[in-house]
């Protein structure tokens, strides 16, 4: 390679690595908790209800729902309206929103827990604190969607930082072997061995965390997009039949079994009611979810008329939307059971170390001057 | 420690191939539980060791270090 171009890319790879360093280094720092999510939410819900999931079986869901509206009939001023109700994959728990009304904003909200086996109320966990918080961090500096784009465009410095790390490290090694460590020789050396050895053997893994990091950055638009667009079309699809008030919503039991005739190996991940954000005025929405670390991921609309309990549509998501949903899993590595979040904490350690090293070889050579 | 000048797929034959088993793997764990998941950390965590085992031989050397 010429000296000019080394010298370009020497250029793109200094900067690029430079702007985003100190982002990256709170990402992994914030990130190596969230690898272990489930096994730190795990000591906190020692408590948690065990039985057959909510999602596969359980008490009748309009007596659920039913019981929830009275709760929150005893601490509001108004009868209130059911927005979601959310199933677990893992265990008993089920979760029933209650709005003022369809359109409540989310801080209008309120969350009720039951046990699906007993209907028994669960009193509602107090909020993850740390881990809620390091996530927050993690996903948008605590700063909402700009903070999610700003951390966006820092994964695509990143992934500059790592296709021209990858191009100076092929001239640079010819003359050394793979994997050389130069223990005898000065710190420099030293930094820059472990830097280009650690850099060289995480390409794969840290290519993949930068990609899906920044799509997640970027879900939020392109989820509202699909909300806006696939569904409001599916409920355009039905036709203009008119809008049911709130008193004639029929059963959700009904609702939700002809949606799983038609879904067989499906499981419901939540349930959006007429007129919210995630439905139309007229149907429930029902979102379905494989159960496998690929398909867990994926979900799958089905429109069921509130009022009749009919089938009206139901369709895979499209694929721009599905590989946004399989980014998360990609990104977090909170799949593939406990082996494989260790490997990737390790990865995450030899990251900071690379972004560490790769600082101390930019201040060594700032400092000489050259 | 130098080597004769390698031609360049040479020298990225090593991180490419690391890269490719890393992506199989992380692939892998998303298809399912058991042997997937096994295999999947293995894939990944190869890398691991063999990073493993080129810091025992430099630590197994002698120490010569320059200021």
């Amino acid at each position: 390679m010429q000296s000019g171009l080394i010298r370009r890319w020497a250029w793109v790879h200094k900067w690029s690595s430079l702007v985003c360093t100190l982002f990256l280094l709170m990402l992994c720092i914030t990130g190596l908790p969230l690898i272990f999510h489930d096994e730190i939410d795990a000591v906190g819900e020692q408590g948690a209800p065990v039985g057959p999931p909510s999602a596969r079986a359980g008490q009748p869901l309009d007596r659920v729902v039913a019981v929830a509206l009275d709760d929150y009939r005893k601490t509001a001023p108004g009868p209130g309206v059911p927005l979601f109700v959310g199933f677990s994959a893992n265990n008993p728990l089920i979760t029933v929103t209650i709005g003022s009304h369809s359109a409540a904003p989310e801080a209008d909200m309120q969350m009720f827990s039951y046990n699906r086996s007993t209907g028994a109320r669960v009193e509602q966990a107090p909020d993850a604190g740390v881990m809620d918080f390091l996530l927050q961090l993690h996903t948008d500096l605590l700063l909402g969607l700009p903070g999610k784009l700003f951390l966006g465009a820092m994964g695509l410095l990143f992934l500059a930082a790592i296709v021209s790390g990858i191009v100076l490290y092929a001239p640079f090694m010819r003359r050394l072997p793979f994997g050389a460590l130069r223990h005898d020789r000065s710190a420099r050396v030293r930094a820059l061995d472990e830097h280009n050895f650690l850099g060289a053997i995480t390409l794969g893994w840290a290519l993949v965390i930068g990609v899906t990091g920044a799509i997640n950055a970027f879900a939020d638009p392109l989820v509202a997009n699909w909300r806006g667009g696939e569904l409001a079309e599916m409920v355009a699809a039905r036709g203009g039949a008119p809008v049911h008030g709130p008193v004639m919503l029929g059963s959700i039991d009904r609702a939700m079994a002809s949606a799983r005739a038609a879904s067989p190996g499906l499981m419901p991940q939540f349930i959006g009611f007429p007129g919210g954000a995630w439905s139309s005025a007229r149907h429930y929405a029902i979102f379905f979810q494989g159960d496998t670390p690929l398909t867990s991921h994926l979900l799958t609309p089905a429109l069921v008329d509130a009022a009749t309990g009919r089938l009206d549509d139901m369709r895979a998501m499209p694929v721009a939307i599905q590989a946004l949903m399989l980014s998360q899993p990609l990104h977090f590595g909170d799949y593939g059971g406990l082996p494989l979040k260790l490997v990737w904490a390790v990865f995450d350690l030899a990251t900071i170390w690379v972004l560490w090293t790769g600082l101390v070889l930019w201040l060594a050579k700032h400092r000489r001057g050259v | 420690m130098r080597v004769p000048t390698r031609p360049i797929l040479t020298v990225l034959a090593w991180p490419l191939a690391l890269a490719v088993l890393q992506l199989a793997g992380l692939v892998i764990g998303l298809t399912g539980k058991g042997w997937r998941d096994a295999l999947s950390a293995a894939f990944v965590g190869a890398s691991i060791i063999i990073f493993a085992g080129r810091w025992r031989l430099r630590a197994g050397r002698p120490h010569a270090r320059k200021p």
